[in-house]
């Protein structure tokens, strides 16, 4: 249910009213808007008559939300959302955050030769997978802790922020320095995992899992949203469609839907959706004309010998070419 | 023939004499009969039998006589009905609350979450002041959510006008009376004072449009039939006016309504006592959800319905005088939804709670359709 309250509401009636609405069990989740304030509430409110709110003075109008996904519904929350790294770097609401780095960490002079390079290419987060979910167990599992621990030297050599992925909760304490942690499309929906990173405070990248609608992306978001975690970053990264050409093919128009449907910024990886270097500059700009927030992307130094996906990963080059042109395409198309 | 005036009394009185022995041995049989009920659990009224006595001692008497037994008896079975359900029925577990609370002589709350219609400086907002010290107002836009936010809990009371004395009832507001949950805990007597208002600079003379709720609009009629050529446009309440008259960017609009608005809402008063009469009193109601009972209770307020037949308000009727019960005050109502069948609303002057009255309604409250308990109050008037 979303209250939209007069602009100058009494404070001492709006007071009133949320205490009753906690004796109920319901918790209302306050968005002060510049044009106005929003009262959104989760829980059991079919024991709450809307003709008596509706009649209240201080409330503009009142409506029940009919989506299943309530915290993450821009319903609650008009306004896009905006999450702010610790070292001030934002994404949402017009800041676009591009990621980058290898898909994953095989050693530390690897790592501090390509996160350098996309540094100096304009991108303001690398990425680096250490914990690796990897289709086949044969296949290279990651550096796992050793990784981590890589991941966090080169952060503090190059200043730049990072994000990687989880697949256990336990790992958790691993993580403690990264900046944002990624939940990869296989594990969208470890409801498990998702309500253990609900209670923590870092941001966390949510993919999209590759036979999932729109709809369960948002249902997972709003499993970490309701354990207290409102800093959820969307990943659309290409879902199973009957094409072979492409290893996924890229839901391009899950960006704008998003953005109606959410509040959440939403990011696009290119790399995953195509398996396929020579499409990523393509789709990464495709992402930016549709309104994304940010953009993931793989750069290896050595695509050839790479440990996992090489056939996706952009050469430093490659990127700074890439970076180039993001900044001209976003200076005409971005929201 | 003031002798033949004398020995027809002489006479009159011994045939009361007879009467009295042979009605003292109907009641004592009738009393029999109500032990039977209670130790069968049978009902005590027995229309088809009233009927049978009615149709063989009429048919005893002349033509001219007929209604007269008829409605003697009609009278001695009521009297027998109440004897019998007072000893059926006692006091409910409702009404030994009810008494409990009377017992407590609570004072009533300083302050408290109050439901309003309408905004600040409507007149249930200043009424509100005028019973609570310290109130907490929440608005509404109508009269069902006054209601609905007290039974939700919203609220500890609610504030709602149920008559003027020029403009009579607010049907709507008995008519939820009976269907929310909500007792009358005091009733306050309210002045009403109308005048117009506008933004500073007008004059009567150049305003075209007037605003108010219709009942505000009805008390000045006299005044509106003067200047017909204002438009009257009506709203949900007095005070929406004011602030409608207010936030507008017109200047030849006015607002009817309390001349308290003018500070709240910043304009100005252009003419003082538009209303009809200089009486001109509204009565509201402060209800709670469960029955409260607060000291110096002037008022016992009820509802009931009974069935669409000869003689029952009347039986009704008597039961009160019998309980030595005054009625000052009974109206109909009609049922929304209903083709004109109506439901009595009515009040007694009670300077407290007595046993006989409870003893009453817990009868009511088995014989007839429909009985609610509105409220022991205190009546008070705002100054």
């Amino acid at each position: 249910m979303v209250i939209v309250l007069k602009n100058n509401y009494d404070q001492v009636q709006l007071d009133k009213l949320t205490a009753w609405i906690r004796e109920m069990k319901i918790e209302p989740h306050f968005t002060h808007g510049e044009s106005q304030t929003i009262m959104g509430l989760v829980g059991d409110t079919s024991k709450i008559d809307i003709d008596m709110l509706g009649a209240l003075d201080i409330v503009e109008s009142i409506k029940r939300v009919s989506e299943p996904y309530k915290q993450a519904n821009r319903k609650f929350h008009p306004e896009d959302t905006i999450i702010t790294l610790e070292n001030g770097a934002k994404i949402g609401g017009g800041n676009l955050m591009v990621m980058a780095g290898p898909c994953s960490i095989e050693s530390e002079e690897q790592l501090t030769e390509i996160a350098m390079a996309v540094k100096k290419s304009g991108a303001n987060v690398l990425r680096g997978g250490a914990f690796k979910p990897r289709t086949s167990p044969y296949a290279f599992q990651g550096m796992r802790e050793d990784g981590l621990a890589l991941l966090i030297k080169v952060k503090e050599k190059t200043g730049l922020p990072v994000v990687t992925e989880i697949m256990d909760y336990e790992h958790l304490p691993y993580f403690k320095d990264v900046d944002i942690i990624q939940v990869g499309a296989r594990n969208m929906q470890n409801f498990e995992l998702l309500k253990h990173l609900g209670r923590c405070d870092k941001p966390i990248l949510l993919k999209r899992g590759l036979s999932n609608t729109l709809e369960e992306l948002l249902m997972s978001a709003e499993y970490i949203m309701s354990e207290g975690n409102e800093k959820v970053i969307l990943c659309e990264r290409g879902i199973r469609t009957f094409e072979t050409a492409t290893r996924n093919t890229l839901d391009i128009s899950a960006v704008p839907l998003l953005h109606q449907m959410t509040h959440l910024p939403v990011v696009v990886d290119p790399s995953h959706a195509t398996g396929k270097a020579a499409l990523v500059p393509s789709m990464a700009l495709a992402g930016i004309v549709a309104g994304t927030d940010g953009l993931i992307i793989e750069v290896h130094n050595n695509p050839q010998k790479a440990l996992c996906d090489g056939a996706q990963s952009l050469t430093p080059a490659q990127f700074d070419e890439l970076a180039g042109k993001i900044a001209g395409v976003k200076a005409v198309a971005y929201r | 023939m003031q002798l033949d005036l004398e020995k027809i009394r002489g006479m009159i009185n011994g045939i009361d004499d007879e009467i009295v022995e042979l009605y003292k041995k109907r009641l004592a049989l009738c009393d029999e009969v109500a032990a039977y009920k209670i130790s069968t659990g049978k009902a005590v009224l027995d229309r088809s039998r009233e009927d049978k006595i009615i149709e063989r001692l009429t048919s005893k008497v002349e033509e001219k006589d007929r209604d007269a037994v008829a409605g003697l008896y009609k009278r001695i079975f009521e009297i027998s009905r109440a004897r019998q359900s007072a000893k059926v029925c006692g006091i409910n577990d409702f009404y030994t609350g009810i008494r409990e609370k009377a017992q407590k002589n609570a004072p009533f709350p300083k302050e408290a979450a109050v439901a309003c219609q309408g905004v600040e400086g409507a007149y249930s907002s200043i009424a509100c002041k005028t019973l609570f010290e310290e109130p907490a107002a929440i608005y509404f836009e109508n009269f069902e959510s006054v209601f609905k936010s007290v039974s939700a809990g919203l609220c500890e009371y609610g504030i709602l006008p149920f008559e003027n004395s020029i403009y009579g009832s607010v049907s709507e507001v008995y008519e939820m009376l009976s269907r929310f949950e909500g007792h009358v805990v005091r009733s306050v007597k309210l002045p009403i004072h109308h005048a117009l208002l506008a933004k500073g600079g007008s004059s009567v003379s150049g305003i075209k449009e007037v605003y108010s709720h219709r009942q505000a609009i009805g008390q000045c009629s006299i005044f509106l039939s003067q200047n017909k050529n204002l438009k009257v446009i009506p709203c949900e309440n007095t005070a929406v006016a004011a602030k409608m008259v207010a936030e507008s960017e017109r200047s030849d609009i006015a607002a009817i309504c309390s001349p308290t608005c003018a500070e709240k809402y910043g304009l100005s008063v252009l003419k003082k006592d538009l209303q009809n009469s200089s009486v001109n009193y509204t009565m509201f109601y402060c209800i709670s959800k469960e029955p409260e009972i607060f000291e110096g209770i002037t008022k016992t307020a009820f509802m009931f319905n009974i069935k669409n037949e000869s003689g029952s308000l009347e039986g009704v009727l008597s039961r009160f005088s019998m309980a030595g019960i005054n009625l000052t005050k009974i109206e109909s109502r009609p049922i929304p939804g209903k083709d004109f069948e109506f439901m009595f609303y009515a009040e007694a002057d009670t300077d407290g709670i007595n046993d006989k009255m409870l003893e009453l309604f817990t009868q009511f409250e088995n014989e007839l359709d429909f009985f609610k308990f509105i409220g022991a109050y205190k009546e008070v008037c705002a100054e």
